[in-house]
């Protein structure tokens, strides 16, 4: 009994708006699949995010180096030598190599990208969110996952090595899913999806940073130009 | 004597009427951005399936457009409306200017803005438009968009850059005896409709951020010199004819989709803006005013920002749009030419895309559906056994690490974005030929694969000029 209250109560948490605490992450993303032909294709990349109440901020790790990217006067390093705009001949706008950043405002989410080579803020339009991988929801960038999905996912039994998370889990039509859900701190630890023949799987593993850094680079944009994503069309 | 005699009585006759057999008193230039062969083959489909016709397919004459530009394989919309408007090629980015003029990027203002004209006095000359061209022979002259007024296409007719991105300096370019003038416009363009109010206005930090950084209010001072000025579809339908108009039906940037326009409730400004169809009647009725006739452009331009989204499902819908606008023009026309013996209409595009048509689909299968073989009406797999839609594009964002199946609602809910072939951050124009469809006076002269500098001497000649 006590344990079904407990799971309520960490259930009714996710399912709030901005419930879980604070934390700097890093988020490792990895799929495979096989196909008819008997190739194995995967695909790795990474990235860092800073959840706060009301605001996540996401942001692609690139490798060191990325010539073809970077401008030529460009000192930084990291994420600031990968241009988002390419050139003088024409303008481009690739959201993937620049932080993005979505708070809540009144219940309302609002999406912008941050561009700092450009010294410019590019605001998206609800309109427009397919075009940047975002699905509108507050919840599913806070929490990787929708909780009222993971509502429907029975605890099981699978050994976990963090103190506080749970495994949930669930199987359909030879198709699986499997979340490592820390009830503490409001965060999936491991998101499993594939199929019971292995010819997809994905992965996705949250490593939570220790302590919480207290920048908000989102502040970090006066006398940016602010721009939108239909200024990018041509 | 008698040949002499009859020649001297023809002649009479020609210049004793008001236009030349065969010469246009009126001129209605449509303009589909980006609109391919393909969106439009594809946008038929949706409305009228694969027997139907849109509109511009009924329109009696037709050509094949070569829409290369300057110093590009592949345009952009600048030097491809300009070449339509000035008959001239020039490069990527410029407006309406000389073939030699180097495309300068503008600088940031003091509010980070793109509010500095950075194009040097000698850097190319203006090369006329078929607007100023009309305007200097005593017509009313219009130009309509659902994007904003100073992008790109309804630049190409009124102003003179070296670079598209000086929007602020563009708009300037409107206002009769203002700083920045284009004095070809004479006493000014007689009716302007489109998006983009901020590139009118004075800067204000929150309430206006992308406004101009001169402080001008270029809506008042329009006002000042005579125009009606409009914000709202309400305001519009008011305005009184016998008045230079201005509608800006948007803030900030262009005007909402169709299918956003007329979605339940309207996103965005989409509550207060007119369809493009509503535009175009209104700004005849304005136009028709003036006794000597009109030039009126009317673009549908954001086809082309849904195609470069790969979002095909709003690229057809503003596509019927501005069919739907191609209609109400003809009908508004007829109405009282019925042959429309004065009355030019063209319609075409500056440029493709990259959208395609694939796979060996069933008749009748939806068109933004996944792709069902003609044979079974089952759904077509490719070398790894997953389905996939019939239209795809050559390159953009939505290029999948691992392909998998796209299923049947997904592919056609509103907001799905088709799959690409090479992955770009943003899909590109196409360099193929484009259609062109013409009906009126002077239509007969649109014909073959013409390059787009061709369509300005046409025009031209269709006026007379």
């Amino acid at each position: 009994m006590k344990l079904h209250l407990s799971l309520i109560a960490a259930l009714c948490l996710a399912g709030s708006a901005h419930a879980g605490a604070d934390l700097d992450l890093k988020v490792a993303h990895y799929s495979r699949i096989v196909t008819p032909e008997g190739v194995t294709r995967e695909a790795r990349f990474s990235e860092t995010m800073l959840r706060r109440a009301n605001h996540v901020w996401t942001a692609r790790v690139l490798p060191p180096g990325q010539a073809s990217h970077r401008h030529e006067n460009d000192g930084s390093s990291g994420m600031k030598k990968v241009a988002a705009r390419q050139g003088t001949a024409h303008k481009h706008f690739n959201h993937v190599v620049l932080p993005r950043h979505l708070s809540l405002d009144n219940g309302q989410p609002r999406l912008e990208f941050v561009d700092a080579q450009e010294k410019q803020v590019i605001a998206i339009p609800a309109g427009e969110y397919d075009n940047v991988g975002f699905d509108g929801s507050w919840e599913h960038a806070y929490y990787l996952l929708d909780p009222k999905r993971l509502k429907a996912m029975p605890v099981t039994a699978r050994a976990s090595a963090v103190p506080g998370a749970r495994w949930r889990e669930r199987e359909q039509n030879g198709l699986f899913e499997r979340v490592l859900w820390d009830d503490r701190r409001e965060v999936p630890l491991v998101i499993e999806s594939g199929d019971k023949a292995a010819t997809f799987y994905n992965r996705v593993e949250l490593t939570v940073m220790k302590g919480v850094t207290p920048e908000r680079p989102w502040l970090d944009t006066k006398g940016y130009a602010r721009r939108e994503y239909a200024d990018f069309l041509d | 004597m008698k040949r002499t005699l009859l020649a001297a009585a023809l002649a009479l006759s020609f210049s004793g009427a008001a236009h030349a057999a065969g010469e246009a008193k009126n001129i209605i230039f449509f303009l589909g951005d980006g609109m391919g062969p393909s969106t439009i083959t594809a946008a038929r489909i949706y409305k009228v399936g694969e027997d139907g016709s849109l509109t511009m397919d009924t329109l009696p004459r037709t050509a094949r457009i070569k829409t290369f530009s300057h110093d590009a394989q592949t345009t952009d919309s600048a030097p491809s409306m300009a070449a339509y408007m000035t008959g001239v090629k020039m490069n990527n980015e410029v407006i309406s200017m000389s073939p030699e003029t180097v495309a300068t990027n503008p600088g940031r203002d003091a509010n980070g803005n793109l509010g500095i004209n950075n194009c040097a006095a000698n850097n190319g000359s203006n090369a006329v438009t078929i607007l100023e061209l009309a305007k200097a022979k005593g017509k009313a002259v219009g130009a309509i968009t659902t994007t904003e007024l100073t992008h790109a296409t309804p630049a190409a007719t009124f102003s003179h850059i070296c670079n598209r991105n000086a929007q602020y300096a563009i708009a300037a370019q409107l206002v009769p005896g203002g700083a920045g003038f284009n004095p070809a416009l004479a006493d000014g363009v007689d009716v302007l409709m489109g998006g983009g109010r901020n590139h009118f206005t004075p800067y204000a930090a929150g309430t206006n951020p992308a406004g101009r950084a001169d402080g001008r209010n270029l809506l008042n001072e329009l006002a000042a010199k005579g125009y009606t000025v409009a914000a709202t579809k309400a305001e519009m339908n008011a305005a009184p004819a016998g008045k230079k108009f201005i509608g800006l039906y948007s803030s900030k940037s262009h005007l909402e989709y169709e299918l956003d326009r007329t979605a339940t409730p309207p996103l965005g400004e989409g509550a207060n803006q007119p369809s493009l169809a509503e535009m175009t009647v209104k700004a005849m009725d304005l136009l028709a005013q003036d006794a000597d006739g009109y030039f009126l452009m009317v673009e549908g331009g954001r086809i082309d920002h849904a195609l470069h989204g790969t979002n095909a499902k709003r690229a057809l819908t503003d596509t019927i749009a501005f069919d739907d606008a191609i209609k109400a023009a003809l009908d508004k026309a007829r109405a009282t030419d019925p042959t429309l013996a004065n009355t030019l209409v063209v319609v075409t595009a500056d440029h493709d895309h990259t959208l395609a048509f694939n796979g060996y689909g069933k008749r009748g299968n939806p068109i933004l559906d996944i792709n069902r073989g003609y044979r079974d009406n089952q759904p077509a797999r490719d070398a790894d056994g997953n389905t996939y839609t019939t239209l795809v594009f050559g390159n953009g964002p939505n290029r999948p690490n691992v392909r998998t199946s796209v299923d049947s609602a997904t592919a056609l809910a509103d907001n799905y974005l088709q799959e690409t072939g090479v992955r770009l951050s943003s899909e590109t124009h196409g360099g193929g030929d484009v259609k062109l469809f013409a009906t009126g006076a002077g239509a007969r002269s649109f014909k073959g694969t013409l390059d787009n500098t061709k369509v300005f001497t046409l025009l031209k000649s269709a006026f007379g000029l």
